[in-house]
């Protein structure tokens, strides 16, 4: 399937969210929606989820507005940190009645996922903890089976090996069913290895849409002795310090031209990718205010 | 491609949850009917009154809820639309089962009441209460949802199991339109939709009235001035102004998350 954007805008009201958004994608991969808090990345990702419909500009979904259409509702799931206080069913049994509505449910992955994530029994699900409501969310969202597929922020409340058997699920369930996922997250560094293609929202606007390959190559990080380090930074754009002993590191924004490489190499520093995490911080913090 | 899934599929579901608890519902007003006779001794009061009275308050209450459907459904890549015509479906569906169940459990209650000889079933039945026409419109509003114009089964089964239906259809319209109206507009629409609720009632009921021959609340006797080779149609075309009200408010409508 392919989403498209063109010129979406967004308002809550006479509050504008989103600003004139292009993007296109098409390709059945994983896709990072970051932003901050407030960016709009949810209100994003619930007009792609037909929960609500843009202001102005279009968002198609195979060259048709998905709001309503039911073609194309059945295909896409949106899954977000969901409110189930009067959900009183169980996991397994609010599953049985999914599958209904999504043609390509797989009944028995779910099942097993339930096991794998322990939410077996006849709790309901607003007797789960936070957690356990997530996890909940991620089985209905991966055995939906759905060729788009929105994870917003859904691990919140997941504890770490709950968190780390969702990411393994996900790469899994890409290889053997490969769809387009977007994962909106805060979690920027647990979950980077995840994007093959990342997205950045900064205050309503796209930011970028890159890959994730591509992106890292915005910046380095250099590690060294202190004055060696120091030398070689000089004049540029340190993101991050960290120093231990005698030995720093510095995170640099910009690619390296081939004297720099040169350089580093005369004065014995190596030179390694930086993260998505420190990238992210850098592009989306705000513009300092001279008084 | 798959076929997407519509309003056949919404309508079973509702109609089968909201049937679940109408069993539920069934069972407590029985229990409540023959305690009040088996227990607190009171004359026994034949349960298709008991039914006919208590299924309206029942039916707008379900009404009221069947709002919640609609995140559900959306949630699960379903359109308003289906959940919509669904919804309807759901609330006829109910309408046309829950007399027939009342009138069933009503017969049971009989045999029982003959088995037993403990009681008799008084013959104070709906029909024989009169409306208080002395315009005090609190008053008439009060008489006008606990008192539906009512014919008896005894007379005529048919004419009276259609009423009772048309009655509680009705109240769950309302229901759903004051819940719809609470969801999409916030509280003021929500009031404002409580108050044209009441109007629309008023104009079925009196409508109803006028078809049965029955008197008028004092202060709506100017609609006797309606013939009455129009009462049903404009009873009728209540429920079509519900049902367009209803759907304005849930065609576009965002889910709230």
């Amino acid at each position: 399937m392919n989403i498209k954007a063109e010129n979406l805008c967004f308002s809550y009201g006479s509050e504008q969210v989103l600003h004139h958004i292009n993007f296109e994608i098409s390709e059945p991969k994983i896709y990072g929606v970051l932003g901050r808090n407030g960016a709009g990345k949810t209100s994003l990702l619930s007009l792609i989820g037909s929960f609500r419909e843009p202001t102005s500009g279009q968002l198609l979904i195979d060259g048709e507005p998905p709001f309503e259409n039911a073609r194309i509702m059945q295909n896409v799931s949106f899954l977000y940190n969901k409110d189930f206080s009067g959900e009183t069913d169980s996991p397994s049994k609010i599953i049985e009645d999914i599958r209904w509505y999504r043609p390509n449910f797989d009944l028995e992955y779910g099942k097993e996922l339930i096991k794998k994530f322990h939410l077996e029994g006849k709790k309901g699900v607003n007797k789960l903890s936070k957690g356990q409501q997530s996890a909940f969310n991620v089985v209905v969202g991966l055995a939906s089976r759905t060729p788009i597929t929105i994870f917003d922020e859904v691990y919140l409340g997941m504890d770490a090996p709950a968190r780390d058997l969702f990411y393994k699920e996900l790469l899994k369930e890409q290889e053997r069913h490969p769809r387009i996922i977007l994962l909106s997250t805060h979690l920027v560094s647990e979950m980077e290895y995840l994007f093959d293609e990342v997205l950045i929202i900064k205050e309503g606007r796209l930011l970028l849409q890159e890959s994730y390959d591509e992106l890292i190559t915005r910046g380095v990080t250099v590690i060294g002795s202190k004055e060696a380090v120091d030398a070689f930074a000089a004049g540029k754009e340190v993101l991050n310090t960290e120093q231990l002993g005698d030995t720093r590191s510095v995170t640099l924004y910009g690619k390296l031209s081939e004297e720099d490489e040169k350089y580093a190499a005369e004065l014995g520093l190596s030179i390694g990718p930086v993260s998505l995490h420190d990238l992210f911080v850098q592009l989306t913090k705000e513009e300092q205010t001279h008084a | 491609m798959h076929k997407p899934v519509s309003y056949p599929r919404t309508a079973l579901d509702m109609f089968l949850v909201q049937g679940t608890w109408t069993i539920w519902y069934l069972a407590i007003v029985f229990i409540i009917n023959q305690a009040s006779t088996f227990v607190f001794g009171n004359e026994m009061e034949p349960f298709y009154s008991s039914g006919y009275v208590s299924t309206n308050v029942y039916m707008l209450i379900i009404g009221i809820i069947a709002i919640y459907f609609m995140p559900y459904y959306v949630g699960n890549g379903i359109t308003r639309k289906n959940y919509f015509i669904g919804g309807v479906i759901a609330g006829i569906a109910l309408s046309i089962v829950i007399p027939i169940a009342v009138y069933i459990i009503s017969l049971a209650q009989k045999l029982i009441v003959k088995w037993f000889a403990a009681a008799e079933i008084s013959g104070r039945a709906l029909d024989n209460i009169d409306i208080d026409v002395d315009g005090n419109i609190v008053g008439e509003l009060v008489q006008a949802v606990i008192l539906t114009p009512f014919v008896s089964p005894d007379s005529n089964l048919i004419q009276s199991l259609a009423l009772f239906a048309f009655h509680i259809f009705v109240f769950y319209m309302i229901g759903w339109l004051i819940g719809s109206a609470f969801y999409r507009l916030g509280v003021i629409g929500g009031l404002v939709s409580i108050a044209v609720s009441i109007a629309l009632l008023f104009v079925k009921d009196s409508m109803i009235r006028l078809s049965l021959g029955l008197p008028l609340f004092q202060n709506f006797s100017a609609l006797g001035q309606i013939p009455s080779s129009l009462a049903i149609p404009i009873a009728f075309a209540v429920v079509l102004v519900l049902i367009v009200l209803i759907r304005l408010l849930t065609k576009r409508a965002p889910i709230k998350m």
